[in-house]
C-alpha cells in the first residue's frame, strides 16, 4: 500500500513557540488515520498546514494524488453560510469545483443525513447538523483524502455512530483516505487503522492498529521463580506470544486460558507469586506515553 | 479561476443583502425622481421645472447617500467568506490562493456596474413617468462619465478589498465604505489644502483632485472636468490596492 500523504519535518512556529515541531507523518492510501493529542498539542496546526490554510515555517508535505481532486477539509468549526440552506452551501462549493448537479448535492445530503432539511437555514441547524454539513462540504469533488478536525464534536451518540459509519463507508466503498483527529479516543479506536500521537507539537509515536494491539491490548502478567522455564511451558501449550524481557512473564491475548496456564505452571513445579490480567486501551497507551492526565 | 468566478457571481446574485440593497437604492432613486417635481411645484407653484437630460441621469446614476447601499453591499460581500468561515472550504483547494482576490475584485466590478445601470434605469423610469425625460446630444459624454465613475468606484472597492481580505477587518471595511459613499473626507481634504496653502504661498494644490471618492462627485466628461485625473487615479488606486491585497492574502494564514 502506498502513502498518500507524507510530511517531512513539518514545522510551524509562532514567535518562539513551536506549534508543530518537525513532524513526520505517513498516511497510507485508503486508511483512516487517527491523530491523537491533548488540547493545544498541535493537531489542528498540522491539519491546517496540510490543508493549505497555513504556511509551514519549515519542512514540507507531499500529497500523492494523480486524480487532481484535491483534498476535503473540515477544520475547527464548519465554515458555512448560516443564512443559506444546506443545499445552497454545498451547491456553492460544487460550482467552485465544477461538479454541480442537483442529484450530486442531494446524494451528499443523504450521505450525511441532511436530506430532509429543505430550505431551512443552516444557522438554525443544531451543532450536530452543522458538523455533518461540514463533512458533506469536505466531500465535495470526491477528494481522495479528507481531513477532519474533531468531526464528532458536539454530536449525540446516534450522530457519532452515523459519522463513524460514514467514514468507514467512505474508506471501504470509495477508497477515500481519512485523516481524523478526535478527543474521544474510544471512538477513534473503533475506526482508525493507524495512529499518530502528538504532544507539545511533536509526533511522539506513529503506529498501526496491529502494532497498537501488540503493545497494549490484553495480556496476562505472571511473576514466577523461574521465568525462562515458565515461558517454555507456556509455549508448549501452543501459545506463541510469550515475553520475558520485562522481568516477568507476559502472555498476550490469552485471558481465557489464564486458569489453564496457572495450573500448568503449578503442576510443573513453578511457583507463581503473582498473576494478573491487564487490558490496556488506546487511552491508557496514550496517557502512559505522554505521562499526563487525560486532557484529550 | 473561471469556476471560482462562477461561484462568486452565483453567490452575489443569490445574496439577499445584495438584492435588498439594490432594490432599496433603485426604489429610492425612482421615488425621488417621481416626487421631487411634485414637491417643488407644491412649494413654488410658479417654478419652471427643467427637463431631465438623459446624459445627466446616466452620468450620475447613484448620487449622495444612495452610494451607501452600494458600498455596504460590496463590503458585506467581501467579508462574508471570513465571517462565516466558508473561506476554509475553498482556500485550500485552489492552486493559487491569490486567484480568490482577483475573482472577488472582478465580481465587485460587476456588482458596481449593476448598481449604476439599475440606478440609472430607475431615475430614467421616474423621469419618463413625469414626462420630463429628454434624450439630448450629450449621451455619449454621459456614458463616458458613468464609466469613469464606475472605474473610480472600483478603485474605492479595491481599498475596501484590502481592508476586508488583506487586513481582515470587518469594521474598517464597513466604516470606510460609508465614508467613501458620503464623501465624508472632503472636509479633511479642504483642511489639508488650506494647510498646504498656508505653508506654500500661492499654492493651488487641491488634494480632492487626486482622491477617488472626491473625483466620484466632481468628474464630468461633458464639461471636461478632471477627466485625466480621474482616469489615472482610478487605475493607480486599483492596481496598487489590489496588488497589496493579493500579496498580503497569499502570505497570511487563513
Amino acid at each position: 500500500m502506498s502513502y498518500i500523504l507524507t510530511t517531512d519535518n513539518l514545522t510551524k512556529k509562532y514567535g518562539t513557540v513551536f506549534a508543530a515541531d518537525h513532524v513526520n507523518i505517513h498516511i497510507r492510501e485508503g486508511e483512516i488515520y487517527g491523530l491523537i493529542g491533548k488540547n493545544g498539542a498541535g493537531k489542528t496546526t498540522i491539519m491546517r498546514m496540510i490543508s493549505g490554510l497555513a504556511a509551514p515555517s519549515q519542512g514540507s508535505f507531499e500529497i500523492n494524488d494523480d486524480s487532481g481532486r484535491g483534498i476535503g477539509v473540515l477544520i475547527e468549526s464548519p465554515g458555512i453560510y448560516r443564512n443559506r440552506s444546506a443545499f445552497e452551501n454545498i451547491k456553492i462549493k460544487c460550482i467552485a469545483m465544477n461538479c454541480y448537479s442537483k442529484d450530486y448535492v442531494n446524494d451528499l445530503l443523504k450521505l450525511v443525513g441532511l436530506d430532509n432539511t429543505g430550505k431551512k437555514r443552516a444557522g438554525a441547524f443544531s451543532l450536530g447538523m452543522r458538523q455533518r454539513l461540514g463533512i458533506a462540504l469536505a466531500l465535495v469533488g470526491e477528494p481522495k483524502l479528507i481531513i477532519l478536525d474533531e468531526p464528532i464534536n458536539g454530536l449525540d451518540p446516534q450522530g457519532i455512530v452515523e459519522v463513524r459509519e460514514t467514514l468507514e463507508r467512505l474508506r471501504d466503498e470509495k477508497g477515500i483516505t481519512v485523516m481524523v483527529s478526535s478527543h474521544i479516543l474510544d471512538e477513534l479506536g473503533k475506526i482508525a487503522d493507524s495512529y499518530g500521537i502528538i504532544n507539545n507539537g511533536e509526533l511522539i509515536d506513529e503506529l498501526t492498529k496491529e502494532e497498537l494491539e501488540r503493545r497494549c491490548g490484553k495480556y496476562v502478567t505472571i511473576q514466577t521463580d523461574d521465568n525462562e522455564k515458565a515461558a517454555e511451558l507456556i509455549s508448549s501449550m501452543g501459545i506463541d506470544e510469550v515475553d520475558t524481557s520485562g522481568g516477568d512473564v507476559r502472555v498476550n491475548d490469552c485471558l481465557d486460558r489464564t486458569a489453564q496456564i496457572n495450573r500448568m505452571l503449578v503442576e510443573n513445579g513453578i511457583s507463581v507469586s503473582e498473576l494478573h490480567t491487564t487490558n490496556i486501551s488506546l487511552e491508557d497507551y496514550y496517557l502512559n506515553l505522554t505521562g499526563g492526565k487525560a486532557d484529550v | 479561476m473561471y469556476n471560482l468566478l462562477k461561484m462568486e457571481c452565483y453567490k452575489l446574485r443569490t445574496s439577499k443583502l445584495f438584492i435588498v440593497m439594490l432594490s432599496v437604492a433603485c426604489g429610492l432613486n425612482f421615488i425621488a425622481e417621481i416626487l421631487t417635481p411634485m414637491i417643488l411645484k407644491l412649494a413654488e407653484p410658479a417654478a419652471v421645472l427643467q427637463d431631465e437630460k438623459f446624459s445627466s441621469i446616466i452620468a450620475t446614476p447613484l448620487s449622495g447617500g444612495l452610494m451607501i447601499f452600494m458600498f455596504i453591499s460590496v463590503a458585506s460581500y467581501y467579508y462574508s467568506d471570513f465571517d462565516s468561515g466558508y473561506i476554509k472550504n475553498i482556500a485550500g483547494q485552489v492552486k493559487n490562493k491569490g486567484s480568490i482576490v482577483i475573482v472577488k475584485f472582478i465580481t465587485a466590478a460587476i456588482h458596481n456596474l449593476i448598481f449604476f445601470i439599475c440606478g440609472g434605469l430607475a431615475i430614467t423610469a421616474g423621469a419618463a413617468i413625469n414626462g420630463m425625460l429628454v434624450f439630448d446630444k450629450d449621451i455619449p459624454g454621459g456614458i463616458a462619465t458613468m464609466l469613469i465613475k464606475w472605474l473610480l468606484s472600483i478603485a474605492l472597492c479595491s481599498i475596501l478589498l484590502f481592508f476586508a481580505v488583506g487586513i481582515r477587518s470587518k469594521s474598517l471595511t464597513i466604516v470606510f465604505g460609508v465614508i467613501f459613499a458620503v464623501s465624508a473626507l472632503s472636509l479633511l481634504y479642504m483642511g489639508i489644502n488650506a494647510g498646504i496653502a498656508a505653508l506654500i504661498k500661492g499654492s493651488t494644490f487641491d488634494l480632492a483632485s487626486y482622491m477617488p471618492d472626491a473625483l466620484l462627485d466632481s468628474v464630468n466628461v461633458v464639461n471636461g472636468d478632471l477627466v485625466p485625473n480621474a482616469l489615472i487615479v482610478g487605475v493607480v488606486y486599483t492596481v496598487v490596492f489590489t496588488s497589496l491585497t493579493y500579496t498580503t492574502f497569499k502570505k497570511r494564514d487563513i
